[in-house]
């Protein structure tokens, strides 16, 4: 009959002073001997192992938290992992977000600056240009310097040209002027027509002159004016990370991801020239329901914004200009059909403007007023007080708006939209902007004045 | 026995769950709180004074409920067992709790953002239009290419978009629904901007906008679909030995879906306070012998000859498998987070 444990041996994994071999001897006794499996795991000791296998198998509350970093993840996205690395990235993944959301990011990001740098739009152009005027894009694309030299001189000479010409025309250019703005050196991507950079004089910090020798060293590197001849079917814009072009028969291509109904104010907007304007500013500027009270009535609050416009944020702002001995204002929101929308309640004479606790019904043209209150009492309800009308946007243009700015962030897009449904001021940035990155073009240019025009009107 | 915290007294001594709740309330309240809301706010004062402050107000609030929810298991375990684990001084538990969460989230932080960095590095240097370059005082410099135009004109000189800026174009993609990538978000404000920006300043933008998009808690698939049940395995409270019992027959069911890679790298260095590692298993009944030669690949004489070579280091796992030894620890890393996933459904189930 087989031995039971020795008590020394016993006492010896009490005092946790086992040797390898007394582990060996315990382990294999165990297996067969059911009372000095009781006597070692008794319930305290079995308790004190599941807790032990318990810590061993997870992840301990001190413990640093594993993530993978960026060498694997790189690798991971790549494919280049082997096998082990593969699966241990694989079960991290798994179980954490952090890290699968930054492979995810890298695998998108690379996509994205591969298929920015494609040469597809670049061969299209460099295909058209060559085919018009043999040669030219092959001179364009040396950069020696005797040639880079020449080459700037001939792009000096074509503004000048077309300074004159246009000059003796005295028009800004017809809207169907046909233009191609991008540079010619390898860049017709997204990625490869960048804006210029901006620079600013070091004395003062200020943005110089566009006629400033450095301005204008940037400028003759890239010869905008200088392809504008060969590509008379083509309206070509630079407009944000896109490079917009329209032929002939109206399609547009370098945006994606925008409307039917934008895709086409585009088009008409580049191939006429011109903006739509929409009725909505007529009404909104409808000058009887604008002032009420003698404008120059020391007694009436000016108001500042919003006013006459329509509005992305269903929660605006209200400002106003502050009224002389007012020891409060109220301000009023009506909609459309006179009823009240929002109030402020009183608020204190220092007050100048005031926001909604809660957003205002989309889709809806409202009025607002504030009046100014003396010792208690409002300035008379209405000679004394001022309203102004605005609209908040549709919840379906904001879905929209929000599209196009997350699939094709560009300025035209942008511009045409915001100026299709009278959100005029952004729409004068919007252009504004694109006229800054196209300053040879007159249909950037003449829509930025046109919308100009609006917000005078208005 | 080490002295008790008066003020959890109460907490200790309360015999129903309804007065020993009242008793956490007011402990987590009325004495934690005050103590974590000045040291969390001390770490993010510069944020609350930037363009930042949404962000940082969000986090801030984040790490103050996380130290609450650990000092909440730490309070539970000390009632299970305030011999094994005492508390003598509460308020020093709580500053030091708050100290290890900012540090663990200062370092989870600088992860990312040395991760972001590389990763904008590795983009800038995909894309031959891109390009990172150094200016005259040494920064780092990113934008177009085209960009790197040295002006030698002692009169002018070149500005960078600034950090305010590239939040500015940011912004406008917040409100977007889309989920743009990091070159989405390169693409973007170089393009809105119009100017290079210094590498520092585009990452810390960076991290910040994506820090404002995603969660910065992990959360488990079954965590997201039932969110009420995030606190179970806090408020579930210690494990009894039955519980431990099935939780181990769930974690060895685990285990057995692993490779045979991940399997040795976590089991042959296991070692308990006795001595012991894995015949734990064989001692509790969760697992024979046979399971465990199998779970290793081994026949059952191969795995008693093993018996007597364990816990076996890094090192020498690492020569076994022939793998690197700080993989192996990696391994084992990413093994235990899968196997504690097991352990949050276990607990998931145990409060259903």
């Amino acid at each position: 009959m087989r031995k039971h444990l020795s008590e020394e041996i016993v006492e010896r994994f009490q005092l946790r002073g086992l040797s390898r071999q007394d582990r060996r001897i315990i382990y294999d006794h165990m297996l067969a001997c059911e009372p000095c499996s009781r006597r070692i795991a008794d319930s305290r000791r079995e308790a004190a192992g599941l807790l032990a296998l318990c810590a061993h198998f997870l992840p301990g509350s001190e413990d640093e938290p594993y993530h993978l970093n960026f060498e694997l993840i790189e690798a991971y996205v790549s494919q280049k992992l082997t096998n082990t690395d593969n699966a241990t990235a694989e079960m991290h993944l798994e179980v954490c977000e952090a890290c699968l959301v930054e492979a995810n990011d890298l695998r998108a990001s690379l996509a994205t600056v591969q298929a920015a740098a494609s040469p597809k739009v670049s061969e299209v152009d460099s295909t058209k240009i060559s085919g018009e005027v043999p040669g030219l894009r092959r001179v364009l694309f040396f950069g020696r310097p005797i040639r880079s030299a020449a080459i700037a001189a001939c792009i000096v000479l074509a503004c000048l040209i077309a300074v004159v010409i246009r000059q003796q025309r005295g028009s800004e250019g017809s809207p169907q002027e046909m233009t191609k703005q991008s540079s010619p050196s390898p860049a017709p991507t997204p990625l490869q027509s960048p804006r210029q950079p901006i620079v600013a004089n070091a004395n003062n910090g200020s943005v110089p002159k566009t006629n400033s020798t450095a301005t204008e060293a940037l400028r003759n590197k890239t010869p905008r004016n200088s392809s504008r001849a060969v590509t008379a079917d083509l309206i070509v814009l630079n407009d944000g990370s896109y490079r917009i072009t329209i032929d002939r028969s109206g399609d547009v291509e370098g945006l994606s991801g925008i409307s039917t109904h934008t895709r086409e104010a585009v088009r008409e907007a580049v191939v006429n020239g011109s903006l739509k304007r929409p009725d909505l500013l007529n009404e909104l500027s409808g000058r009887d329901a604008v002032l009420r009270g003698s404008a120059m009535d020391n007694e009436t609050v000016r108001l500042v914004s919003p006013e006459n416009r329509v509005l992305l944020e269903d929660r605006p702002v209200f400002r106003w200009t502050s009224l002389k001995d007012a020891t409060g204002y109220r301000v009023v929101v009506g909609d459309e059909h006179f009823r009240q929308a929002a109030q402020s309640g009183d608020l204190p004479g220092t007050a100048t403007q005031w926001q909604p606790s809660a957003p205002l019904k989309r889709g809806m043209v409202y009025t607002w007023m504030v009046m100014g209150i003396r010792s208690g009492e409002a300035l008379g309800s209405h000679p004394s007080s001022a309203a102004s009308k605005f609209k908040v946007l549709e919840e379906a243009k904001v879905k929209e708006l929000d599209q196009l700015k997350s699939s094709s962030p560009s300025h035209l897009a942008l511009g045409v939209f915001y100026a299709g449904e009278g959100m005029i001021t952004n729409a004068e940035r919007e252009f504004q902007l694109l006229a800054q990155q196209n300053p040879d073009s007159a249909i950037a240019r003449n829509l930025l004045k046109q919308i100009r025009t609006w917000i005078k009107v208005q | 026995m080490e002295a008790i915290d008066q003020s959890l007294l109460p907490y200790l001594h309360s015999v129903n769950e309804g007065n020993a709740q009242d008793c956490l309330e007011h402990i987590l309240e009325v004495i934690a709180r005050p103590i974590i809301q000045p040291i969390v706010q001390r770490a993010f004062q510069n944020e609350f004074t930037d363009y930042r402050y949404q962000a940082a107000s969000q986090t801030a609030d984040d790490v103050t409920n996380d130290v609450l929810v650990k000092l909440l298991t730490r309070l539970r375990t000390f009632k299970t067992d305030p011999v094994q684990n005492p508390i003598s001084n509460f308020p020093g538990l709580v500053a030091v709790t708050a100290y290890r969460i900012l540090t663990d989230l200062r370092r989870d932080n600088n992860r990312q953002r040395t991760n972001l960095e590389k990763q904008i590095r590795r983009l800038f240097a995909t894309s031959q239009n891109l390009k990172i370059w150094k200016d005259e005082q040494g920064d780092s410099i990113c934008g177009y290419a085209a960009w790197d135009q040295r002006i030698e004109s002692a009169g002018f000189k070149r500005i960078y978009a600034t950090r305010a800026a590239l939040f500015a174009a940011l912004d406008e993609l917040r409100v977007g629904k889309g989920d743009p990538n990091t070159a989405d978000l390169i693409l973007f404000s170089l393009n809105r901007i119009g100017r290079a920006a210094r590498l520092n300043d585009l990452t810390g933008v960076l991290v910040s906008f994506r820090a404002t998009r995603t969660s910065t808690i992990q959360v488990d698939e079954a965590l997201r679909a039932r969110p009420e049940l995030a606190l179970a395995d806090v408020q579930a409270g210690p494990l009894t030995s039955l519980e431990m019992r099935r939780l181990l027959d769930a974690l060895f069911q685990e285990l057995q879906k692993l490779n045979l890679i991940q399997r040795k790298s976590l089991l042959l260095n296991m070692t308990d306070c006795y001595g012991f590692g894995i015949e734990w298993f064989v001692f509790t009944g969760i697992a024979s012998e046979d399971q465990l030669a199998n779970l290793l690949d081994l026949s059952v004489e191969e795995f008693r000859r093993l018996l007597d070579h364990l816990p076996m280091t890094d090192n020498q796992i690492s020569e076994l498998l022939g793998i690197d030894s700080a993989k192996i620890a990696n391994i084992r890393k990413a093994v235990r987070d899968r196997l504690k996933r097991r352990r949050r459904a276990f607990v998931i189930e145990k409060t259903e």
